[in-house]
């Protein structure tokens, strides 16, 4: 299956015009990244076939491909080892529904859905009703973030400034900038997944003392 | 030089794995302040490096949409310039009221002065000026609504140009 989703994209993708050995070297040394981001879609251990060959077909595209990220390199090449994941993902669903017609699948964990929703945000009228509410609570959840944690979010994405650069720039030690990094992912996070905790929550009635 | 690294606190969650700090860190390609032995650890074990692939994940939903936050806002602050409405209308009061003397004898200049160059220009000059006095004749008629039409033309280029000019100013 694999091999037959790569061989169609090998027909998508041009050859380079010139080849880019700084670049090369950048996708190489991105490669750990893209493995665990894959891995992470898959929702396969790091190890698996699936994970390795889905890596290699990613770091193909972005070297042999003729589009080059116009930012930095990371956020691109992530993008798309996430794009590669996500056609295997749905290959194996298309072969599924194929093979197992009617038979239902496993429920999924509320952590799996998250992690699902965050790797792809969905197509189709429903799903970007839905995404356009997630998008309103994650704006929602950026503008109530203290200013320490949003400035260092926006220098870090907006302007593509490394972790010592928003520190000399908000003059704050690296360990914050690092510390409200992570503070304001945790609350996009948990704004993605108010929806799945709105529709798990408990529906036994409170116990009064 | 030694570059600045993470501060020791920071490194390990209470588990004895890597913390979501360095898994942020790492996400975000900020390899070079985690200390390599750790690095390595994430990288071979793989409760982290499950937790680093849902970090990176995160990494590249959140720049999507605080990319989607920072436009937003530059829109919502374009919409906020406002329009120098007040000194518009009164500078074009201003420019009115001081052509007032002109416009009202507007024709008659034109007439005079077009009179003056078919009695006295050359030939060129001379069909020309039956032009001028063509129009001097034209304007009397059409003095209001030519008078009119300038002043609105004025107005809408200064309003362009001053809306363009702020919102210049506030990017
Ligand atoms: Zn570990």
């Amino acid at each position: 299956m694999l091999a037959a989703l790569f061989e169609k994209a090998e027909t998508l993708v041009a050859r380079p015009v010139t080849p880019d050995p700084a670049f090369e070297g950048e996708v190489a040394a991105l490669r750990p990244l893209v493995r665990a981001v894959v891995a992470s879609v898959l929702r396969e251990p790091h190890d698996h076939p699936d994970v390795e060959d889905v890596t290699q077909e990613a770091l193909r595209r972005a070297v042999e491909g003729k589009s080059r990220p116009t930012g930095p390199a990371r956020p691109w090449l992530l993008g798309v080892a996430r794009h590669v994941a996500l056609d295997l993902i749905r290959a194996r669903r298309r072969d599924r529904a194929r093979f197992e017609d009617g038979v239902p699948d496993a429920p999924e964990s509320a952590s799996t859905l998250l992690i699902e929703r965050i790797a792809d945000p969905g197509h189709g009228a429903v799903e970007s009703l839905l995404e356009t509410e997630r998008r309103a609570r994650v704006m929602r959840a950026l503008a109530i973030l203290p200013e320490g944690t949003r400035s260092a979010l926006e220098l870090f994405h907006g302007e593509g400034l490394a972790y010592a650069q928003i520190a000399a720039r908000l003059e704050v030690p690296l360990g914050t900038v690092a510390t409200w990094v992570t503070r304001g992912r945790k609350a996009i996070a948990d704004a993605l997944s108010e929806e799945d905790a709105a529709s798990s929550k408990p529906t036994e009635p409170r116990r009064t003392p | 030089m030694s570059a600045e690294m993470l501060p020791e606190d920071l490194l390990y969650a209470e588990n004895g794995h890597a913390s979501d700090v360095v898994l942020t860190c790492l996400a975000d390609g900020e390899k070079a302040i985690v200390p390599p032995a750790l690095v390595a650890h994430v990288l071979a074990c793989p409760t982290c490096h499950g937790h680093l692939g849902n970090a990176a994940l995160l990494s590249l939903r959140a720049g999507e949409e605080v990319a989607h936050h920072l436009a937003a806002k530059k829109a919502h602050e374009a919409k906020l310039v406002p329009s120098p409405y007040l000194a518009l209308a009164a500078g074009l009061l201003l420019a009115i009221l001081g052509a007032l003397p002109r416009l009202a004898t507007l024709p008659e200049d034109a007439l005079s002065f077009g009179k003056s160059m078919v009695e006295g220009g050359p030939s060129f000059v001379r069909t020309a000026s039956h032009g001028m006095v063509e129009l001097g004749h034209a304007s009397e008629q059409g003095r209001l609504v030519a008078s009119i039409a300038a002043g609105a033309l004025l107005l809408a280029v200064a309003a362009a140009l001053a809306r363009r000019a702020a919102r210049a100013q506030a990017s």
